[in-house]
Parts: C-alpha cells; structure tokens; sequence
C-alpha cells in the first residue's frame, strides 16, 4: 500500500504545529502525523507523533516514528481495509 | 522490600482522619486501630505489593508513599484504575474476594503497613461500626471508579486532567497532606496517562496548557494549584461522589 502526504499546519492547542496528512489509494485521509516541538522531553522532540488513526487497527498506542516513512509502513500492516 | 520501625503516631493518625473524613470514629475505635498489630516494610518506586492471581493473607495499609491499582495488557500495555494516598487500604477487598483480580504497586518509595486478615477480621468484630465504615469507604472506592468511568469514557483529556488533579487535593487534604493548595504528586506523566488513557504526549500538552493558563502547575513530585475554581469548572468536578462529610476544598 502506497499513501500520498499532503504537509499541513495543525492546531493542537500548543506548539506541536507542524502536521502531515496521509491519504490511501483511493485519495481517502487515513492519518495525522505532528511533529513533536522542542517543547517536549529530548526524547520525544523532533519525532512523528501519530496523533489520529481513521480505521487502523489498534492505533491507540499512538506510537512515534522518526522517519514518516516508517508511520506509513506501520500503518500498512493495520490498516483494517 | 524491606522491614522498617514501627508506624509512628502520624503515620497510624492518617487512617484515622481518613475515617473520619467519611463517617464518625470513637475513642475506643481509635483505640483499637492504633493498636492494630502491623509489619512495616519499605518498597522502593515501582515495586509490587500484590500480584494479580495472588491470595493475600493481609491487608496493607499506607503509611507514607503513593500506590496504585493496575492490569497488565497483551504488549505490555497498563491501564492504572486508581491512585491512594496514606491512610488507605489498597487492598481491603482481599479480605472478602481471595484472589487478586489486579495488582496493586507504589509509584513511590513507600512505608506500609501489612495487617493480617485475621486482626482485621477480629477489629470488624469488636467494633462493627468500625466495620460499617470501613464498608462505607468500599462503597466510595466504587464511587470513584464510576467517576473515572465517566472520565475516561466522556470526558476530554483537559477534562480528566482537571478532574484528577481537584480528586486528589480533596484526598489529600481528608488525610492532613495538603498545604496552601499544593501537594505531592509523585507520578510520571507516562503513569499520570496509564490512568486516564492518554498518551505522555498529550499529558504534556495538556499540562503545559494548564499551567498557561494559570488554572494548575504540576512536575515529577508535586501539584500546586492556581485557580481551584477555574480548575474544577474546567473538569465538570462535583465532589459529591467522595462522600466527604468535612470540607468540600482544599
């Protein structure tokens, strides 16, 4: 499975701006990604935060990713269609 | 886990207040309950005091430190369903329900102290009042889990922070440890999120947003809070469901 990413601004109430949306084949959103600001510890700052999960299998562990890439290969084994 | 000097006055007293924060304690109950036999031991942070599938043969009461109720899920998941504070009995259902359905940890280093099923027993016995209360604040446990329920079914992440940080003043405060509206919090976000099915990141946001706000300041070891009204607004707090019969804020 292949996604698009369109990069957006997002509002989280706070500094974490900084977003990317992910689309499915069928051009369908399926993610939100936001970049953790450098308001969070040095271990959190800088990475991908999977903030939102449209039909992705137990996404409630909203885990981290460093690299956008590796959020779409996790998503690519969870994804429930 | 090590074994430790004998409670102190103060420390046995929390029980005490915390009793007396939900029903009447007589002389003679007091009595009885600072001359319950106990073993003290010392845990460090992090260290089980009851496992789940254990049959505890006695109860633990808190004399210093911070303790909670958890599960454990596949991959290794935890899901936190209560805090307590000194002056409570983490596991008193032991006493009715032989076998742990969840385990009980300190999220600090810990004084507690263990009480034989049988003492218990014998004080219920002599002093069924004592008992009644000690039903009563069961009853209220029950209460709390329901509030948490709404928490972390309904309710917003702001919300349940709010909600969680005005509980735990008036717990604190019904045993004596809560001072100008501050008092020690000692938890992670990680372990604050393990509770209210959030993520650390969003405890960090929400704690930052708190503080900006100038409703709570809140760290590693303790919580200060600004604006006690604007705060329990905040959380939909409506502490009826603590059954506190003295004082209604910190």
């Amino acid at each position: 499975m292949t996604f698009t990413r369109r990069f957006v601004k997002v509002n989280t109430g706070g500094p974490d701006e900084e977003g990317c949306l992910l689309f499915d084949n069928g051009d369908a959103l399926v993610a939100v990604l936001v970049r953790l600001s450098d308001k969070h510890d040095s271990k959190y700052a800088g990475e991908w935060f999977f903030e939102h999960g449209i039909e992705i299998r137990n996404y409630h562990s909203h885990p981290l990713f460093n690299d956008i890439i590796k959020a779409e290969n996790w998503m690519a084994s969870r994804k429930v269609k | 886990m090590r074994s430790a000097a004998p409670p102190s006055r103060s420390e046995r007293d929390r029980l005490v207040r915390k009793l007396e924060s939900i029903g009447d304690v007589s002389a003679d109950e007091k009595t009885a309950i600072n001359e319950l036999p106990m073993q003290v031991r010392t845990l460090a942070d992090g260290e089980d005091i009851a496992v789940e599938g254990e049959r505890p043969s006695q109860c633990c009461l808190i004399l210093t430190g911070f303790v909670c109720r958890y599960k454990l899920l596949p991959e290794g998941r935890r899901q936190i369903f209560s805090f307590h504070t000194p002056g409570d009995f983490p596991d008193l259902q032991s006493l009715h329900l032989k076998t742990m359905d969840h385990s009980v940890a300190t999220l600090a280093e810990s004084r507690l102290g263990f009480i034989e099923h049988t003492y218990m027993r014998e004080l219920i016995r002599c002093f069924p009042d004592l008992g009644s209360l000690l039903w009563r604040d069961t009853l209220i446990d029950a209460a709390i889990f329901r509030e948490w329920m709404v928490g972390i079914g309904r309710r917003t992440a702001h919300q349940r922070i709010a909600h969680l940080l005005c509980e735990m003043a008036l717990r604190f405060e019904a045993v004596g440890l809560t001072h100008d509206h501050n008092y020690q919090f000692p938890i992670t976000q990680a372990e604050m999120g393990d509770a209210l099915g959030l993520t650390v990141v969003h405890v960090n946001r929400i704690l930052r947003s708190l503080r900006e706000e100038q409703l709570a300041i809140s760290n590693r070891t303790s919580v200060r809070i600004l604006d006690w009204e604007g705060l329990k607004g905040l959380g939909e707090f409506d502490p009826t469901y603590l059954h506190q019969t003295k004082g209604t804020s910190p």
